[in-house]
């Protein structure tokens, strides 16, 4: 059930209406009611993945508990191990097994072993790298002492599979939900309205942007890079940059929108990722509920900049990113390559804190020339993400110095989409909130014009019903 | 605000006017078009709405698509007259009279006029003329025996329930490329879904069709750009059978029959431009073909038509290779204007006398 579907809209009003209208005074049946509702989104998708959430939502209730409750933190580290084991395990068995598997078969034969170990017929569950995480996050704040052992499973199963955010995130951290679910928590004023707004933007950039670009650039240039001359192909590098931002962020606002709509917030994914001076800035812009999980519990977790060698420590999170979206060697390469980038960077402030020297302040020209470096940096390190494979990126990669063909197919729907999607990327911020104070400001009927024109406008736009490239993760 | 108090929030108030609004200016629009389609199409129009406009049900009876029987229908660019039969056509008596010659054009919406303006425009009733002005002495009836959409299975079905029990002389079967365009949906296999519940905006929704249809520039690809089928990598098998079944069933109720080969506008030796805005009919109807996949996939299903028919001893008309392209003949893609119904139906009368099929004005 994908969010730019009719079933999805449908969904949606009937749940809006039940969890706001029917059961609004009701809050325990609210919230069994919602967590029913995110069950049915998540099976309209498998039926059988229902008893997969399930498991690993009953495993970290149960083990949470056992580690708030342990007298000594030998125990606690016990019950935490076995969470974090018990959940990695399933999500490597979906997700790695067969990379795995793959990767031994090639090492043997490297070996020189006719060995061939035949591959598992599994089927990589939507989201399941997302509800894991959050799951995994709940038994660690509880062990770090962040938050306590929830009393109520309902609560606990909401948390995990509450159905805005289940397939693509944002990644929520059980000490800023579980909190939400309390029946005591203040809401805030006019929540549905610029829930709303936050669904309409998330739409547009979806269908209107992501869409548009996938199909007049990224699309045809990665299916044939050989087609095409070099500019497109670099054009299409771009494009991409900007699709994969706008479908990923599209989503969130989608996801925060309806959870705002219910009476629930969100944090926010992303805080323009393209104006990122340097590699490590531009993770502290782009999914920021991922990167500041790892963050949090793995870069910390073995030393962070306090223990053992800061730039292994570095290497190791960055790998860990990159294996987070895929099972393959181009997301280790692409994780071990921002990893160096963001360890040469450590290393150069370190190396001018060390002999006084301030960091550089970008301003101007040379602010604008930093942003189009460090976009440059992330756009070709996506090569590697988006070909599907190593081989895929090569094959671009040298296609792109293939100068004597000279096919520029450009489209003027493809170009205005991908004008419009820079300038609003390099839009002072204050605007976007502009955009949402607007839209509530404004009377019920021309907020009903708006929904409307721009239903009726998307569905004009709309190329293709394609799903959010981060619900593969 | 507790949560219990949302209801009273004045902007939460606001949002679900602005929802009710919003429906109701949607439905409104719904409402207006339904009610557009019933004006033209009468009582079925909001039951079974298909294609191009709202001229079409669903015959339960014959499992086929059929206009609405005995409608005058002023669309706007075109006014569509059917028979009790609910074909484009004059009304036909069952019982063929003594000096009478029956022939029946089987196919698509180039046969049925999809964009000629009145029923006199289109080739059936063109070639009628023509073989009335050649035969003043007998009575000549050129049944349209096409439905826009139909595909081979279509035909089949229509030939066996509706026109083998009028004693037809001849049939003239100019299938059009239908079947060619399922090479574009997805392989014909939809994935094995284990999802619960899976909803979709009904059928009869016309707000959503008139826009999309109306928008296609938005959407449109340069011809560079689109994603292209190898039209050397299909399975041809089940073209070849379902045309071949067509043909069998022609032959088995003995009527003699002439094969025609499905003409286009545009060719290689045009302009890469005039061949773009040319294909333009076919490019959204068979989007996942290159202009050049194009070419090849229709010469390379005409001539597996021509194969068949030859195998059986069935003449065939080259249309393809007849008619020039252009603007001239046609008013799209694959769509004849009136002049171009003209000029097809001599070229097609040509051929019946060449052919001998209809010789001394009774059939062969």
């Amino acid at each position: 059930m994908i969010f730019q579907s009719f079933q999805f809209l449908s969904f949606f009003l009937v749940v809006l209406f039940g969890a706001r209208i029917v059961l609004g005074k009701f809050p325990e049946l609210r919230k069994l009611f919602l967590l029913v509702a995110s069950y049915f989104f998540y099976m309209c998708w498998d039926w059988r993945f229902g008893g997969l959430i399930l498991a690993i939502t009953f495993i970290n209730y149960y083990i949470g508990p056992k580690i708030q409750n342990a007298d000594d933190d030998s125990v606690k580290k016990r019950w935490l191990a076995l969470s974090l084991i018990i959940s990695m395990a399933i999500l490597a068995y979906f997700k790695y097994a067969n990379f795995f598997i793959d990767s031994m078969n090639d090492l043997l034969t490297m070996l020189g072993f006719s060995v061939n170990i035949p591959l598992l017929n599994v089927l990589l569950p939507i989201g399941i790298s997302f509800y894991t995480f959050q799951s995994i996050s709940y038994t660690l704040d509880i062990y770090k002492g962040r938050t306590e052992a929830v009393e109520s499973f309902s609560d606990f199963a909401l948390f995990v599979a509450f159905f805005p955010q289940l397939v693509a995130g944002p990644i929520v951290r059980a000490s800023h939900f579980l909190p939400q679910l309390k029946n005591d928590h203040k809401e805030e004023p006019d929540s549905m309205e610029t829930g709303v707004a936050l669904m309409i933007r998330g739409f547009i950039k979806k269908i209107a942007f992501a869409d548009v670009l996938a199909v007049h650039f990224v699309d045809p240039a990665f299916a044939n890079p050989e087609l095409y001359s070099p500019l497109f192909l670099l054009v299409a590098i771009y494009a991409y940059s900007y699709q994969v931002y706008m479908d990923f962020s599209g989503y969130t606002d989608i996801a925060r929108g309806v959870a705002r709509t219910l009476g629930y917030e969100l944090q926010i994914n992303f805080n323009r990722p393209y104006q990122a001076v340097s590699v490590s800035n531009f993770w502290q812009r782009w999914h920021i509920s991922m990167s500041s999980f790892f963050r949090d519990y793995l870069f910390f977790g073995i030393g962070g900049s306090r223990y053992g060698n800061v730039y292994f420590n570095l290497m190791v999170t960055f790998i860990a990113i990159g294996i987070w979206h895929g099972a393959g060697w181009n997301f280790v390469l692409y994780g071990t390559l921002h990893g160096t980038f963001v360890g040469l960077e450590r290393w150069r402030r370190n190396k001018r804190a060390a002999e006084g020297i301030s960091e550089p302040e970008y301003q101007g020209i040379r602010l604008a020339a930093q942003w189009f470096w460090i976009f440059n940096v992330v756009a070709f390190s996506r090569l590697l993400f988006r070909g599907g494979s190593l081989d895929s990126a090569i094959h671009y990669a040298k296609a792109m110095t293939h100068f004597e063909v000279t096919s520029l197919p450009v489209n003027m729907v493809g170009v205005v989409i991908f004008v419009l999607a820079l300038i609003l990327h390099y839009t002072p911020l204050h605007w976007t909130y502009g955009w949402k104070s607007f839209y509530c400001r404004i009377p019920v009927v021309i907020q009903s014009g708006l929904i409307v024109g721009i239903l009726y406008f998307l569905v004009a736009i709309s190329t293709k019903e394609a799903p959010f490239i981060y619900f593969q993760f | 605000m507790n949560k219990s108090d949302y209801i009273s929030s004045r902007g939460n108030r606001k949002v679900w006017i602005s929802f009710i609004l919003a429906i109701l200016m949607l439905s409104g629009a719904e409402a207006a078009l339904q009610f557009r389609a019933y004006m033209k199409g009468g009582d079925e129009a909001s039951v079974e709405t298909i294609d191009d406009g709202s001229i079409y049900y669903f015959n339960e009876d014959y499992q086929l698509k059929l206009i609405q029987p005995n409608i005058d229908v002023d669309e706007g660019h075109r006014v569509v007259r059917s028979n009790s039969l609910g074909l484009r056509s004059p009304e036909i008596q069952t019982k063929k009279q003594d000096n009478e010659i029956r022939i029946a054009m089987l196919g698509a919406s180039s046969v049925m006029g999809m964009i000629n303006p009145v029923n006199e425009d289109t080739i059936p009733y063109r070639l009628q003329a023509d073989l009335q002005a050649q035969f003043p002495d007998k009575k000549i009836n050129v049944i349209n025996g096409g439905i826009a959409g139909y595909y081979f299975a279509d035909q089949q079905q229509l030939f066996e329930k509706v026109l083998k029990p009028l004693d037809l002389d001849l049939v003239i079967f100019y299938s059009g490329f239908n079947n060619v365009s399922l090479y574009c949906e997805d392989g014909g296999v939809a994935p094995e879904n284990h999802g619960l519940l899976n909803l979709t905006l009904p059928k009869w929704v016309l707000s959503i069709e008139l826009l999309v249809k109306n928008t296609a520039i938005l959407r449109e690809l340069r011809p560079e750009v689109e994603q292209s089928t190898d039209p050397k990598s299909l399975n041809e098998k089940p073209f070849r059978d379902s045309f071949e079944s067509v043909l069998k069933s022609i032959q088995n109720a003995n009527v003699p029959l002439l094969v025609v080969r499905n003409p286009r506008a545009y060719s290689r030796d045009m302009s890469e431009e005039e061949q773009y805005e040319l294909s333009a009919f076919s490019r959204s109807k068979d989007g996942c073909f290159s202009i050049e996949g194009l070419h090849d996939v229709y010469d390379r299903h005409n001539n597996i038509m021509e194969e068949i028919s030859r195998g059986y001893g069935i003449p065939v008309l080259k249309l393809d290779q007849l008619v020039p392209g252009g603007h001239q003949y046609y008013g799209d893609s694959i769509h004849f204007n009136a002049e171009g119904s003209e000029f097809v139906a001599n070229l097609m009368l040509e051929e019946l006398n060449r052919d001998h099929l209809l010789s001394d004005g009774g059939v062969k």
